[in-house]
């Protein structure tokens, strides 16, 4: 099914729109990623990944009330949709179910001091 | 507003406009509101220029597809360029043929330009790698005497602890004492021996001097403890495989089997070092102070000035330095310098160096070969595309009389050539990817045109040859814009003798033949040294390396002159062609000898011819002893001595209280080859002594060579305990010593034949074009009874006209540049009239032979079918 899987990226972003509710647009995820993973993202690959999410249905967005710090220019505000944090939680029960079939035997043959 | 609050900062305007011109009207708002607040926060928080530039990369982060004004399908500026594509299809497939060499002609262009510069960064990027390489240079000594001066890239080991101590300038010293050739076996274990021979025996500085990347071990105490040894990142997982090696001990199985501690393991040298070592491990004598010693030139000396420190104040404190600390000779004529390390690769060309260096010829060689296939291609695009004009005059003329405004004949004619120019782009990208993977081995590394700095040369190439193609479609279309409707319709113009066209011809052919003298004098040179005498015959002579590790070298001997094959076989301590050892001899003036020590057989193995006395014999019991040696003919000149004077008993130099000493020279030999050609030959000397030498050279008579090897081998592994068996040819080792023209001549003869390849379809391109336009002439012509002769020489006759101009231009030329190339070379062939006959006769028969077969089919094609036209 196209559009269900999610980039680690796109995940990342969902998190983040999540977590500044309800603060989230463009500018301040970028200042959130810089922060909590020290990446640097332009920020037109933030929109572009914004929209595309906003395509999948896995995110809405609003225009916020104009504000004076922004030369009056209105902000688009993210919030997550159902479908989005569903999608969310597939990521994780997937990933939790991986980690939980590891053999405790697999750990032990990684070699740390190899050359 | 608040007094306090902070003002608001204008992002740049320019950039605002950029932003409000291509996005989408339902983004721009939040998209520069977003933008306007990021330039307020980053403002503050960094210069304005700094804030600018992120600005400027955070919009250009937003030329995207979702972002972009929505261009309807009914958008004017979209049809026109749809349309202006198709023209371009459908021009370029109705003129197949000048397409297709148009676009060859530039991918190779293109190919061989990436290729070279890709080649020349690798070439230019040595030694730049250490942590402030700028501040790092090699302290080197010329040897001056009598002879001349013989620059030597080795120095005493007292130099580098004098440098330190005496020369404020100086932060580090090291010194390096590579192994001179021999090789040791060392192991880990029983089973897991291999001889090796780049071990560097190294000051502790070296590895602050040289800065490599630790892998293991602790970085402040590598060198620290004279047992210790350091492995680069290969050496270690041969000898251990994936085990951690630190702690681990690794035996030299010589006299004293010595133990050594691997302490560290560092990355492996990179390709771009002039020199490269698998150990290193601490310099260090128990029985000697080298720190003293000024009269070993065995060692390499580096220093690392201090930050900030001004060389030129290093390099006057240096002579003055070795006069006065060397306490052997305060007047000495040698004399000390030092290189930058950056530079040792391109310019250094001194005797003992620790590695082949390239050389700066060479490498302007192949810069300007570059250049010129790459103009040689822009010529043949620049004349195609001008060639085609003529056909177009009347298009245009249409164009323009349905309305077509500048702009779109603009638009036509620059779609059609940056269409040419991005195929060819892409197709040069990948043939550079293909030469550049087929050729690793000559590297000696795997390069890829999508390495990072790589792909940055090809796209600032790409932009130029864009660049190049814009101008090259703006061009035209202003010419015809110019025109007007009637006269661009009507007219058919023919330019002079000497038009644009022909001049660019007539440049590419000069360029051609200067290409093919030079391909042919390297060739000549390089068949020069494979041909020329020796004077002595490496033809079947194998080497058996390391023969002292066996200690009955005599019984060996014995046992291998008994095979039915073996012709002769003897002992030496060095390789004709390869290392040799030197001292001082020369009575009252003292010279630099290279010597050999050997076992009569060997002079006899190696066939060296004598001109007078006799060779050692081993029933002479003074022969292995003092100073009995056999010279050749440069060494006898350099000790004064006559022909008729060999075997008297003479004095041949003096120790330190001055009393004589005797020597007999009992044999001469012709001189012989044991340096590459660029050198003078220099004295040479054979000593006989009895002690186990390490190369044993066996001539063999019959060329069954496996079967007979395997013999040898057989023997060898009777007689020793798992010592490998170690041997080549000769003959092998002397392809070596030429190694830089042989590769010079490949690739050389390789891009001639580009370039040629490529004038030549420039040269098949334009007699089409001047073929084409004149096929009605032709049959009036044919009709009216010329001969098909005739006809073929009409055309034939201008186009061989311009080749002769282009060799009368480019073999003077070629003539200087190879007299000058030639000149390096102490030996060298002539440079022969034949060769630039031959280039003439080459160039003109085949454009003879080009344009006579398109002209020749012009004149017998059918005639009625060409009248019929229009």
């Amino acid at each position: 099914m196209k559009g269900t899987n999610l980039g680690e990226f796109e995940e990342l972003l969902l998190l983040i729109v999540a977590s500044l509710y309800p603060e989230a647009y463009g500018l301040a995820i970028r200042e959130e990623i810089k922060e909590s993973s020290g990446r640097s993202v332009a920020m037109g690959a933030i929109h572009a990944a914004l929209n595309r999410l906003e395509e999948k249905e896995y995110l809405k967005s609003e225009l916020a009330e104009a504000t004076h710090e922004r030369g009056g220019r209105r902000k688009r505000l993210f919030t997550l949709t159902s479908a989005g944090k569903e999608a969310l939680e597939n990521n994780r029960a997937l990933r939790n179910n991986l980690w939980d079939k590891i053999p405790e035997l697999s750990w032990k043959n990684v070699q740390y001091a190899s050359i | 507003m608040q007094a306090s609050e902070p003002l608001h900062n204008d992002p740049p305007k320019l950039a605002v406009k950029f932003l409000r011109w291509f996005c989408n009207e339902r983004l721009v708002e939040e998209i520069e509101g977003d933008l306007d607040e990021y330039y307020q926060l980053y403002s503050k928080r960094y210069p304005t220029w700094r804030a600018k530039v992120y600005y400027w990369f955070h919009l250009f982060s937003f030329l995207r597809p979702y972002s972009l004004k929505k261009k309807t399908q009914n958008s004017k500026r979209l049809i026109m360029f749809r349309n202006h594509l198709k023209f371009s299809f459908r021009y370029l497939s109705k003129h197949r043929t000048n397409a297709l060499l148009n676009v060859m002609s530039l991918s190779i262009g293109i190919a061989c330009f990436l290729f070279i510069f890709i080649y020349l960064n690798g070439e230019l990027s040595f030694d730049k790698y250490h942590k402030d390489s700028d501040r790092i240079h090699r302290v080197v000594i010329d040897l001056v005497s009598d002879s001349g001066r013989t620059p030597d890239a080795t120095s005493p080991p007292a130099l580098a602890p004098a440098l330190g101590e005496n020369i404020p300038e100086v932060e580090l010293t090291t010194r390096v004492f590579p192994t001179w050739g021999s090789k040791y076996l060392i192991g880990a274990t029983q089973e897991n021996q291999f001889y090796e021979e780049k071990i560097y025996r190294v000051d502790p500085e070296f590895l602050e001097i040289f800065t490599y990347e630790v892998l293991l071990g602790n970085p402040d105490e590598l060198l620290s403890d004279p047992a210790n040894v350091v492995l680069t990142e290969t050496t270690a997982k041969k000898y251990f495989g994936d085990e951690n090696p630190i702690g681990k001990e690794l035996t030299i199985f010589n006299r004293d089997n010595a133990k050594k501690v691997v302490s560290g393991v560092i990355e492996d040298v990179p390709f771009n070092s002039h020199f490269t070592f698998d150990f290193l491990t601490p310099l260090h004598f128990s029985s000697r102070n080298i720190d003293e010693d000024w009269g070993w030139y065995n060692y390499y000396t580096y220093v690392k000035l201090r930050d900030g420190s001004i060389h030129a104040d290093f390099e006057e404190k240096l002579q003055p330095l070795y006069l006065a600390s060397n306490p052997r000779d305060s007047i000495s004529p040698n004399i000390t310098y030092s290189q930058p390390v950056k530079d040792i690769h391109l310019k250094s060309a001194l005797k003992w160096e620790l590695g082949a260096n390239s050389n700066m010829s060479n490498i302007k060689i192949f810069v300007s070969i570059g250049l010129f296939i790459l103009l040689v291609s822009l010529i043949n695009y620049l004349n195609l595309t001008i060639g085609g004009l003529v056909r177009r005059t009347k298009e245009a003329g249409v164009r323009k009389s349905f309305g077509a405004l500048r702009s779109n004949l603009i638009g036509q004619f620059v779609t059609e050539s940056l269409t040419v120019v991005f195929i060819s782009l892409i197709i040069g990208g990948l043939l550079a990817e293909f030469a550049l993977g087929a050729l690793t081995e000559i590297f000696g590394r795997e390069i890829s045109i999508f390495d990072p700095a790589n792909i940055q040369t090809f796209l600032v190439l790409s932009s130029c040859v864009i660049g190049f193609g814009v101008l090259s479609g703006i061009y035209p279309a202003l010419y015809f814009a110019s025109l007007g409707e009637i006269k661009g319709m009507m007219t058919k113009k023919r330019g002079g003798f000497l038009d644009l066209k022909r001049i660019l011809l007539i440049a590419q052919f000069a360029i051609s033949a200067i290409m093919i003298v030079g391909t042919m004098v390297v060739y000549q040179q390089l068949m020069y040294f494979k041909n020329s005498d020796m004077g002595f015959d490496m033809d079947q002579v194998l080497i058996i390396e390391n023969a002292d590790a066996i200690s009955n070298q005599k019984t060996l001997k014995e046992r291998i002159t008994q095979l039915s094959f073996v012709e002769s076989a003897g002992y030496s301590n060095g390789v004709v062609g390869g290392l040799n050892w030197t001292f001082t001899l020369g009575y009252p003036e003292g010279f630099l000898l290279n010597y050999a020590v050997v076992t009569p057989d060997y002079l006899k193995a190696m066939d060296f011819e004598f001109i007078a006395g006799r060779n050692f014999d081993e029933s002479i019991e003074t022969d292995s002893q003092g100073l009995n040696l056999i010279a050749n003919e440069a060494a006898l000149k350099a000790l004064n001595l006559k022909l008729d004077q060999v075997g008297e008993s003479v004095p041949l130099t003096s120790n330190r209280q001055d009393s004589l000493i005797y020597g007999k020279v009992l044999g001469v030999v012709k001189n012989f080859h044991y340096s590459n050609f660029k050198e003078d030959i220099k004295p040479y000397a054979f000593f006989y002594r009895t002690d186990p030498e390490d190369n044993l050279a066996i001539k063999m008579s019959s060329t069954n060579v496996r079967e007979n090897v395997e013999q040898l081998e057989a023997i060898w592994n009777d007689m020793t305990v798992g010592v490998p068996f170690e041997s080549y040819f000769l003959d092998q080792s002397f392809v070596e010593l030429h190694r830089t023209e042989e590769r010079l001549s490949d690739v050389m003869l390789y891009l001639t034949m580009l370039s040629i390849f490529i004038s030549f379809i420039g040269m098949f391109a334009i007699a089409n074009i001047v073929i084409k336009a004149r096929l009605k002439e032709v049959a009036v012509r044919k009709a009216l009874g010329a001969t098909t002769n005739q006809v073929v020489s009409m055309f034939t006759k201008n186009f061989v006209l311009l080749v002769v101009i282009a060799n009368v231009i480019g073999l003077p030329i070629a003539y200087l540049t190879m007299q000058n190339w030639l000149a390096d070379f102490s030996y060298r062939t002539t440079l022969s009239p034949m060769l630039f006959a031959l280039a003439l006769i080459l160039t003109i028969g085949l454009a003879y032979l080009i344009v006579g077969m398109r002209s020749l089919k012009a004149a017998t094609s059918n005639l009625t079918e060409r009248l019929r036209d229009e």
